[in-house]
C-alpha cells in the first residue's frame, strides 16, 4: 500500500500486463485526468486526496483503484466517491422533529461508510468568526452581495441559518411503512430524540434528503420512553416498544439485527 | 553646579535601545524564499494550514462540505474569503483602499485578493462530487511584508495545502510561481520570488503542475511593452518556481501520513 498526494499519477486506465490487457476503474478517491504523454493524451487514474491507495480485484483482468485517507480504516463500499449521502444510502438519523405529515431528521452517519462529516463547530457562527461574514456563513448567506468576496459558483439563495451544520432529511407520512400507507400516524411511529434507520429515496430540495422505512430492517433502532426522559426500550412487535419498568410506547421498529 | 537632581541621569555615550525589526532575509535573485508549513492547527475548521514565507504568515481554514439550505443545487458552492488582521498595512492600500472607515466587509485589495485565489482554485476541485454542499475558504494574513503579486502566490500555495488537510477532491494541487522583470538602464533582469515590486513588472502564474502544468491563474501587472519572447519566458520562470514550491509540498504532505 503506497502514499499518495492529489494529482499523483496511480495507473493508465488500461495496462497490459503479461500479455493480458488490464483494466482499472476509478473508484473512491480518485478521479481520471487526461495526461499528456509525447503529444497524446492518455486517461490515468489520479489521487484526489491524501492516503493510501488500495487496487482490488473486482472481476475478469478489472481492478478499482481508490485512495483511502489515513486514519480511516478500509471500507467495504469502494465504488462510491464520497461520504456524502446518496440514493440507496442506509443512513442512521436523528428525529428533530414531527407534525402530522411528515418527521425531520438530521443525518448523523452512513451505513459502510462512516460519519459524514467532522462538525465544523463555531467556526463561522462564534465570535471567531471573521467579521465580513454574515451570521450563518460564508457562501451561505448571500443576502448581502457587499459581505463576500466571490460569488462565481454560488447561488443567491443557498443560505443556511440554523447553528447545527448537519445534513437534514425528511420522512413523510407515506414513506413510514409499505402498508397501510394512509392510516400511519407519525406520532405513533416516531418520537424526537430516537435513533432510526432509514434509506434515502431522493437527494430532496435544497433543504432535506427524503428518507424512507418501508422495510422490515428499517426504523427505530434507538428509543427512549416518555419523550426522552425515561429509560431504553426495546421492541417486542413491528410497531411496539418496551421498558424494562413494562411502560410500552408505540414506535415503527426496525427489525433487531441478529 | 546646576545639576538635574530630579532625574537620573544616563551615563554618557550610550544610543537608544530599539526593538529589532524582522529583517529581510537576503535572498539570491534565483533563490525562493524559505517556507515553513504546517497543517491541521485551527481545530474547528475541516482543515486548516499555517505557512510563514520568509518574514510573511499566512493561513487558511477549510470549512465544508456543509450542507445549504434553500434551492437544491447539484454541486458544491465555493467562496472565498481573505482578511487582512487589522493591524496589517496592506500592499498598495493607498492607491486602492478608500479610507471611508468601514469596518465590515471586504476592502478593495482584499477583494482582489479573494477573487483570484477563487479563480485559481475552482478548475482543481471536483465539485459534482458534493451535491447540496458549500466549500467556504477562510484566508487571514498574519504578517505581511512583500508585495501584493507576491503575497497572492504564496496565498495560492497555502490555500492549496488546506483543501488537502479538509480532503476536499481535487484534480491537482495548485501552486503559483511569481517573477519581477526589472529594468535598470536598459538591461533586463529577472528575479524570482521578489520582495518588492520597485516599479519592475510582475508576472503572477497559477499552475496545476501535474497535470500537463494547466495555467489556471494569471495576473500581470506594469506598464512595460512586452513581446511574445520575454512574456514566454518570464511565464517558464513562473513554471520553475510553482514546480520547486510543488515539490516541497509533495514532500511535506507525504511526511505527515
Amino acid at each position: 500500500m503506497s502514499k499518495v498526494i492529489p494529482g499523483q499519477y496511480i495507473t493508465p486506465i488500461h495496462k497490459v500486463e503479461d500479455g493480458e490487457v488490464k483494466r482499472y476503474i476509478s473508484g473512491k478517491g480518485t478521479t481520471i485526468n487526461e495526461i499528456e504523454v509525447e503529444n497524446e493524451k492518455i486517461p490515468i487514474i489520479v489521487g484526489t486526496i491524501l492516503g493510501r491507495v488500495i487496487i482490488k480485484l473486482t472481476g475478469d483482468n478489472e481492478y478499482i483503484v481508490s485512495v483511502i485517507p489515513k486514519n480511516q480504516p478500509e471500507v467495504e463500499d469502494l465504488k462510491s466517491t464520497n461520504n456524502l449521502p446518496k440514493e440507496n444510502d442506509i443512513v442512521l438519523v436523528r428525529i428533530t422533529r414531527i407534525n402530522q405529515r411528515q418527521a425531520n431528521c438530521e443525518i448523523l452517519t452512513i451505513e459502510g461508510s462512516g460519519n459524514i462529516i467532522n462538525d465544523s463547530g463555531i467556526g463561522t457562527n462564534g465570535e471567531l468568526a471573521h467579521l465580513s461574514i454574515g451570521y450563518g456563513g460564508g457562501s451561505q448567506s448571500l443576502s448581502n452581495h457587499s459581505t463576500i468576496a466571490s460569488s462565481q459558483t454560488s447561488m443567491i439563495n443557498a443560505m443556511s441559518i440554523d447553528v447545527g451544520e448537519n445534513f437534514k432529511g425528511i420522512i413523510r407520512s407515506q414513506d413510514v411503512r409499505s402498508t397501510e400507507r394512509d392510516k400511519i400516524k407519525i406520532q405513533e411511529c416516531f418520537k424526537p430524540g430516537d435513533i432510526v434507520r432509514a434509506i434515502i429515496i431522493s437527494l430532496g430540495d435544497g433543504s432535506n434528503y427524503y428518507l424512507s422505512t418501508a422495510n422490515n430492517e428499517l426504523g427505530v433502532i434507538y428509543s427512549k420512553s416518555d419523550g426522552g426522559a425515561g429509560n431504553p426500550m426495546f421492541p417486542i412487535d413491528w410497531q411496539h416498544m418496551i421498558t424494562e419498568n413494562g411502560n410500552i410506547e408505540m414506535r415503527k421498529c426496525a427489525k433487531p439485527l441478529q | 553646579m546646576n545639576i538635574d537632581r530630579r532625574r537620573i541621569i544616563a551615563p554618557e555615550g550610550i544610543t537608544p535601545i530599539y526593538p529589532k525589526t524582522s529583517s529581510q532575509q537576503s535572498k539570491d535573485d534565483n533563490d525562493i524564499k524559505k517556507m515553513f508549513i504546517k497543517t491541521g492547527l485551527i481545530n474547528n475548521a475541516n482543515g486548516s494550514s499555517y505557512m510563514e514565507i520568509d518574514n510573511n504568515i499566512i493561513e487558511v481554514s477549510v470549512f465544508g462540505p456543509r450542507p445549504i439550505r434553500g434551492s437544491f443545487i447539484d454541486q458544491a458552492s465555493v467562496s472565498v474569503e481573505c482578511k487582512f488582521l487589522p493591524h496589517i498595512s496592506q500592499p498598495n492600500e493607498g492607491i486602492f483602499n478608500e479610507n471611508d472607515g468601514k469596518k465590515h466587509g471586504l476592502t478593495n485589495i482584499e477583494q482582489k485578493i479573494s477573487s483570484y485565489v477563487e479563480t485559481a482554485i475552482l478548475p482543481s476541485i471536483l465539485l459534482k462530487k458534493y451535491p447540496k454542499s458549500t466549500i467556504d475558504l477562510h484566508i487571514t494574513i498574519i504578517e505581511n511584508n512583500t508585495s501584493l503579486l507576491n503575497l497572492i502566490g504564496w496565498i495560492i500555495n497555502c490555500s492549496s495545502i488546506a483543501l488537502v488537510d479538509a480532503g476536499i477532491e481535487i484534480k491537482d494541487i495548485i501552486t503559483s510561481g511569481q517573477v519581477n522583470l526589472k529594468t535598470v538602464d536598459g538591461n533586463e533582469s529577472v528575479i524570482v520570488d521578489p520582495n518588492d515590486n520597485d516599479n519592475s513588472l510582475e508576472v503572477l502564474v497559477s499552475y496545476m503542475n501535474l497535470k500537463n502544468d494547466e495555467i489556471v491563474g494569471l495576473w500581470i501587472e506594469g506598464s512595460n511593452d512586452l513581446d511574445n519572447e520575454v512574456l514566454n519566458g518570464l511565464i517558464t520562470k513562473c513554471n520553475e518556481m510553482s514546480r520547486k514550491i510543488r515539490s516541497n509540498i509533495n514532500a511535506y504532505l507525504l511526511s505527515q501520513q
